[in-house]
């Protein structure tokens, strides 16, 4: 198997690094581990790569670009490439009661969201505006995961990474599940 | 001035171990009740009578003595001397508090007398040829008046009773269960490497640009700060949680917790909550930066945690949270669903 991480935290990227060493999915053998450290910098060594990764691994929670922003650019550029999202908490502190935005319709808050995706994907960037993915869930008060979801992702791994949480989520997107799957 | 106030100016207490130290004087002052019953000249049944006159009217207990005349204005400063004088000494319940030295007190308050009252202090006794009898006796009326002034002043009595209640609600934070794990070796240096002076300064530094940001109506500079601050606090909260540091975690994640509204209503924040944000969170970084020096010189935050004032000031930490907490939510619920959508 051949993996992409992009995480901006260097001990982040060492432990998933041991740890998918440590994992082991049928008829994909571990081969190569690159990396990055931002969601800007994730894409361009993607679409740099011939061949591409067959697993991409994207934290939420990055500088300059976040990680659902790198998502909606990946998928864009590639829907079946596979993506397993990884954060360092439950990101769903982000969803929480944010006054009058509580009161939004779910359709609403993800048709504001499909706004900011399709600025991404056409890389327009307008002043005074939302234009991160990350950044209109928090406005918008949505767990990032259930976005990710929403924008194609394949999975969630929780940090700190874990060989049998690994185990149950890393096979299943690789082999193709269809639903998202996630390790309680 | 008085000498509490003397002790801050000179950085040899800080406000906060003033107040306490003025609880603890209070607390061990016996209440004027007492002071009437121990005189002889009231009997239990006068005194109940009293009391329950005091709830009726819900008065101050001098006042009705006052206004009933029970007792003269004269016969009232009478019984106050006498509880006064059974105060114990600020300088005293200080040292007992290991709040400041024997010397550092003793040499404080040769300063102080000498600077207020000209009074002299010669081999540890008062210089009595120095005094004027006149003088003392003015500055005793003053210091007087000044006490009856700070006892019966409604707005400061307000104020302590505000202030004890705050105590009473940090008391009542129950903190977690720690189990202190061992801590992660694998992780340990590196954790000490990413949060290290040079990354407690940087944060420090960016937070002391809010007030700034605030003040140039730099909503979005402001917002992008908090950001910032929001991702340098999840990358370390990632990091302690792998080390099982769960003391620092717990800190992060409240101060993290908080950021993440602050960056949802950043417009909103005035001037004087932005004052408030980032001493708050210069203190949050103090908290977990005594956890990370325990950590560096014990491998563990257990002895950190074992000292019960470590304990408080993370309880007071956590009731600030809370406070900070309520104003972003009411600023959050002032947002309409237009000012949400045209960020859009």
């Amino acid at each position: 198997m051949n993996v992409l991480c992009v995480d901006d935290a260097d001990i982040h990227l060492t432990s998933i690094k041991s740890m998918l060493k440590l994992v082991k999915v049928e008829n994909f053998p571990l081969e190569n581990i690159s990396e990055a450290k931002n969601g800007r910098l994730g894409f361009e060594a993607y679409k740099a790569m011939a061949q591409k990764p067959d697993l991409v691994t994207l934290d939420i929670r990055m500088p300059d670009l976040d990680g659902l922003s790198a998502l909606v650019l990946i998928k864009s550029y590639n829907p079946s490439q596979k993506v397993i999202m990884v954060s360092s908490e439950d990101e769903k502190s982000v969803s929480k009661n944010l006054g009058a935005a509580a009161s939004m319709p779910l359709n609403e808050k993800f048709a504001l969201l499909e706004k900011v995706a399709s600025r991404i994907k056409s890389g327009v960037v307008e002043e005074g505006k939302i234009n991160k993915m990350l950044d209109a869930c928090e406005e918008l008060g949505v767990d990032p995961i259930a976005v990710a979801e929403h924008f194609g992702a394949n999975g969630y791994l929780k940090k700190p990474y874990n060989k049998e949480r690994a185990e149950l989520v890393i096979p299943q997107v690789l082999n193709g599940a269809r639903n998202f799957i996630q390790a309680a | 001035m008085l000498f509490g106030d003397y002790l801050i100016e000179k950085n040899l207490i800080k406000r906060g171990d003033l107040l306490e130290a003025l609880c603890k004087q209070l607390a061990a002052t016996p209440p004027l009740l007492q002071v009437l019953l121990e005189s002889g000249n009231f009997s239990e049944e006068e005194l109940i009578k009293i009391v329950k006159l005091q709830f009726r009217e819900r008065a101050e207990l001098r006042s009705i003595l006052l206004q009933k005349n029970i007792l003269s204005e004269e016969e009232m400063n009478k019984y106050l001397k006498i509880q006064n004088d059974q105060r114990l000494p600020l300088g005293q319940v200080l040292i007992e508090m290991g709040k400041i030295s024997v010397d550092d007190c003793a040499s404080a308050l040769e300063e102080f007398l000498a600077m207020q009252h000209g009074i002299k202090i010669v081999d540890g006794e008062i210089d009595l040829s120095a005094i004027d009898e006149e003088e003392i006796e003015a500055i005793s009326t003053e210091k007087q008046s000044q006490s009856m002034a700070v006892v019966s002043d409604p707005k400061e009595e307000q104020e302590f009773q505000e202030y004890l209640e705050k105590e009473d609600t940090i008391e009542s934070i129950e903190l977690p269960l720690f189990s202190f794990e061992a801590l992660e070796d694998m992780v340990l240096d590196e954790f000490l490497e990413v949060f290290d002076e040079q990354k407690k300064s940087e944060i420090e530094n960016s937070v002391l640009e809010w007030r700034r940001l605030q003040l140039a109506n730099q909503d979005t500079e402001l917002k992008d700060s908090f950001r910032d601050l929001y991702r340098e606090l999840h990358t370390l909260k990632g990091t302690v949680r792998f080390l099982k540091a769960e003391v620092s975690e717990y800190i992060i994640h409240n101060a993290e917790d908080l950021l993440s509204d602050l960056i949802v209503c950043a417009k909103q924040i005035d001037s004087v909550f932005i004052e408030e944000l980032e001493d708050f969170y210069l203190h949050a970084l103090d908290l977990v930066w005594a956890c990370r020096e325990d950590i560096e010189a014990h491998r563990s935050e257990q002895y950190y945690y074992e000292h019960s004032e470590n304990i408080q000031n993370i309880k007071k930490f956590i009731n600030r949270t809370n406070e900070n907490k309520k104003r972003t939510e009411e600023m959050m619920s002032e947002r309409s669903l237009d000012d949400i959508a045209s960020q859009f």
